[in-house]
């Protein structure tokens, strides 16, 4: 009797062991596999599906090595891997493979391709699985249903050319841009042509913060492009792959700078799973091919808004996996919205139409100041085109030749310190709105006389001086103050010089929207720190000074 | 030649420096709105060209071809310069690096600087736009007194105040200059810097002063003297007789801008969505031509 319920224990014992070590792990198994998770169970035709296998240990105290095989029934044959070996046997083919299960937790997961060939008949199969430790075995059990289906033209074809099928059973159809989210192409836009958002302030401000970082969260909501993918898989097979878009410089076929991928983050690691992935200058995505003949993604293309650069390229869209790889070029134009530029002019416009509404209290302006102010004002302004417009006219052009774009810094100080001088110490002696419009006017009416400079962009360019730096005095009670302290014309010139900033940023932008130039944001950044607010703030305070000894010559 | 002469219209065709002052304005303007729509740069060489006939035709003296030569070549450099360093389309091809993108503070903020080859080239196109102006700036200025272009200007009703602020000025130039001079000489008798360049360029600063009092008190003798001869207040306008052969050339110049303004504008609008199929034969036209 003990003997017997000692046997009894040491069975249980036994099993419970048994059971302790099989309940540390699961095995999942599924064949065809979908990426969407269909449960698709079928199979058609000579069509390579994908076998997923994924096995999950846990509560392991230590790393254990198990032997994964396959049964797979006559005609389901095995797309080479290199870490999976097969054995031909009377019932089928056996592949198998070793893995080493991480201690406590882990996952051991593949993908492998197994085709059908004429051999495996129509009806019902099983794919036995199994998976075995040092002292234990799990066993999962697939079955799944094959059909023949219609032979079509692709598949006879391929099978005539006796090529190499497994190359050839799916390939890039077309590669159509841009589409929306829904994958609706609209005829009205241009085909093949993305256009990415201006981002000249939002870099300026990067710069100058010093983050050099673009904002991913937004690049990430708002996708530059979809792209539409159309796959033809005239075999039907149901495969897993992955999808990569780049941009190739048309003149060395080189890899260009532009896209980027959506895990792409300044913060590393730091947020979520999206570490760095090893991809750049690329947008990626995985794909799955569902068994249909024809199939169509719409895959969203993240630009690099910071990075991208205007011009023609050649889109190379790579579709592989499984050791296939299919690639189409198609040639695309990066147009970058100018919003800045159209900001600018349609400010400038406004200013103008400011202007033109107010020019009867420009006229009332003169009337106030009388002939004496009058005559002050022009002689000021035949001083300023004397001293500003006829050097920088004669010999901006030859300083531009030794220091390029950079020659503005240099003349600069006769735009802006001389400039600013005459207006501030003007301004001191005739403390009136209209004073600064008209100085202005009567500089460019000269320029335009004296030098045929009668542009649209002189006469928008001019009109926001107008309007910007009388709104500012306007706004900052210069023109109501009793009395002009040194500490409030200091922020006056501040304010003025930060007027200009404004004004330069204006017109840099005009210059570029009109006559389709190129300036770096740095640029525009740094012309307008120096240029606009460095000299201008030093030009209106050294007027102010000079105004006042001007005012004693006022008063003899 | 002097300086003084340079801008004088005195040597140029008689057909050119007859033509009305509206005439001369209103081309200029057209021909600057026609450089900022043209885009094709077969085109914007033939408006440039255009520009330079006219200088041809009014025969422009050899020393201002000249001076014009070397003021349209440093123009192009300038833009070329420019368009080189900052050039952001593809392709593009680095001929040399000014600033490595990995060099500290510098390369972190410009993120490299670098001279382009295609930009050189673009920069040469786009500066034909600027080339254009300028040609047909001095075409009108060396063809005109500043006289007929300020009359062109009253007669498309310029306050006779503002016009006569102008006159004011434009007389006032060589005085102002002269003066200039003067206080120059000054400030060097006062100081004991040497005759040359770099005692000029030592007292420019201390220029402003003087100058602006010697304006204040000349705007108070000219103002006594203007008042009391009423010539402030005068509020009468004639207006000028304008051929009517120029302003037929002026009407169908005007026609002919609208037009290209307009089939540039449509195009820019079909890129943007706004498409009309009734249109098509303006956007050819346009993608070709303009």
């Amino acid at each position: 009797m003990i003997k017997r319920n000692f046997c009894w224990i040491v069975i249980a014992v036994f099993m419970l062991s048994q059971t302790a070590f099989a309940e540390g792990i699961n095995l999942e198994t599924v064949y065809p596999y979908s990426l969407e998770h269909k449960n698709i169970y079928k199979t058609v035709g000579s069509a390579t599906n994908p076998f997923y296998i994924n096995i999950e240990s846990y509560d392991a105290p230590e790393p254990q090595d198990v032997n994964v095989e396959i049964l797979l029934p006559e005609g389901l044959t095995f797309n080479e891997d290199d870490d999976w070996q097969e054995v031909k046997t009377g019932k089928g083919l056996i592949i198998k493979r070793s893995w080493t299960l991480p201690a406590n937790y882990g996952q051991n997961f593949d993908l492998l391709y197994l085709r059908a060939n004429e051999k495996l008949t129509e009806g019902k199969h099983d794919i036995v699985v199994k998976v075995s430790g040092k002292s234990w075995q799990k066993n999962n059990n697939i079955t799944f249903t094959h059909e023949f289906g219609e032979k079509n033209v692709d598949a006879i074809n391929l099978q005539e050319k006796q090529l190499d099928s497994s190359k050839f059973n799916w390939y890039i159809q077309s590669v159509t841009l841009p589409v929306d989210n829904l994958g609706n192409k609209d005829d009205r836009i241009q085909e093949r042509t993305v256009y990415i958002k201006d981002t000249a302030l939002e870099s300026f401000r990067n710069r100058m913060t010093g983050d050099g970082a673009t904002n991913w969260a937004a690049v990430f909501n708002h996708p530059a492009a979809h792209l539409l993918l159309e796959m033809r898989n005239p075999q039907q097979d149901t495969r897993i792959l992955k999808f990569r878009a780049e941009l190739i410089d048309k003149a060395t076929g080189k890899l260009a700078t532009g896209l980027c991928t959506a895990s792409q983050s300044d913060n590393e690691t730091e947020h979520g799973w999206s570490g760095k992935s090893g991809i750049e200058d690329a947008s990626t995505a995985m794909i799955s091919l569902d068994g249909k003949k024809s199939q169509a993604f719409i895959i969203p293309l993240y630009v690099d808004y910071f990075r991208v650069v205007e011009g023609e390229y050649n889109l190379r869209v790579t579709v592989f996996g499984n050791g296939q790889e299919k690639i189409q070029e198609v040639p695309i134009t990066i147009a970058k919205k100018r919003s800045m530029g159209l900001f600018a002019v349609a400010f400038s416009f406004g200013c103008f139409i400011l202007v033109c509404l107010t020019i009867g209290q420009l006229k009332k302006c003169i009337f106030d100041i009388g002939a004496k102010g009058a005559i002050t004002i022009a002689l000021f302004a035949a001083v300023a085109f004397g001293s500003i417009v006829v050097p920088t006219t004669l010999f901006g052009d030859l300083l531009h030749v030794f220091l390029g774009p950079f020659s503005g810094l240099l003349t600069g100080v006769l735009n802006g310190v001389l400039l600013y001088l005459l207006v501030m110490s003007l301004l001191v002696i005739y403390r009136k709105p209209g004073i600064v419009a008209l100085m202005f006017l009567l500089k460019w009416m000269l320029a335009g006389l004296m030098f045929g400079r009668f542009t649209p962009l002189g006469i928008l360019s001019y009109m926001v001086y107008i309007v910007v730096l009388e709104s500012i005095l306007y706004i900052s009670g210069f023109y109501r103050k009793q009395e002009l302290t040194s500490g409030y014309v200091f922020i006056v010139a501040i304010l003025i010089g930060t007027a200009d900033a404004f004004i330069t940023m204006i017109n840099l932008e005009q210059m570029m929207f009109f006559y389709r130039l190129y300036y770096a944001d740095w640029y525009i950044g740094l012309y307008m720190l120096i240029n606009g607010l460095l000299y201008s703030s030093i030009g209106s305070w050294l007027g102010y000074k000079v105004g006042i000894k001007l005012q004693q010559v006022m008063g003899e | 030649m002097s300086v003084r002469q340079l801008w004088e219209g005195c040597d140029a065709a008689v057909w050119a420096r007859k033509l009305d002052g509206r005439t001369k304005l209103l081309i200029l303007f057209l021909v600057a709105v026609l450089a900022i729509v043209v885009d094709n740069p077969r085109t914007l060489f033939l408006l440039f060209t255009a520009t330079l006939l006219l200088h041809l035709s009014a025969r422009t003296s050899i020393y201002k071809w000249q001076v014009l030569a070397i003021l349209l070549l440093l123009g192009l450099w300038g833009s070329m310069f420019s368009q080189a360093l900052f050039f952001a389309q593809t392709p593009r091809t680095p001929l040399f690096v000014i600033i490595e993108p990995t060099m500290p503070v510098l390369g972190q903020i410009t993120g490299g600087l670098y001279i382009y080859r295609e930009g050189v080239i673009y920069g040469a196109v786009q500066g034909l736009r600027s080339a254009m102006m300028l040609s047909l700036g001095l075409f009108v200025c060396w063809t005109s007194d500043p006289r007929q272009l300020l009359k062109a200007l009253i007669t498309w009703r310029l306050s006779p105040q503002i016009a006569f602020m102008l006159v004011t000025a434009i007389r006032f130039l060589p005085v102002l200059a002269a003066e200039a001079g003067e206080v120059i000489i000054a400030l060097r008798l006062r100081s004991d810097t040497r005759v040359g360049r770099k005692s000029i360029i030592r007292h420019l600063p201390y220029i402003a002063k003087p100058l602006l009092a010697r304006c204040l008190r000349r705007a108070q003798t000219l103002a006594l003297s203007v008042v009391s001869r009423g010539f402030f207040l005068a509020t009468a306008r004639k207006d000028e007789f304008w051929h009517t052969k120029e302003k037929f050339v002026c009407c169908l110049l005007i026609i002919f801008t609208i037009g290209i303004t307009f089939s540039k504008i449509v195009y820019l609008l079909s890129e943007q969505g706004l498409y009309f199929g009734n249109l098509r034969i303006v956007y050819d036209w346009t993608k070709l031509y303009l």
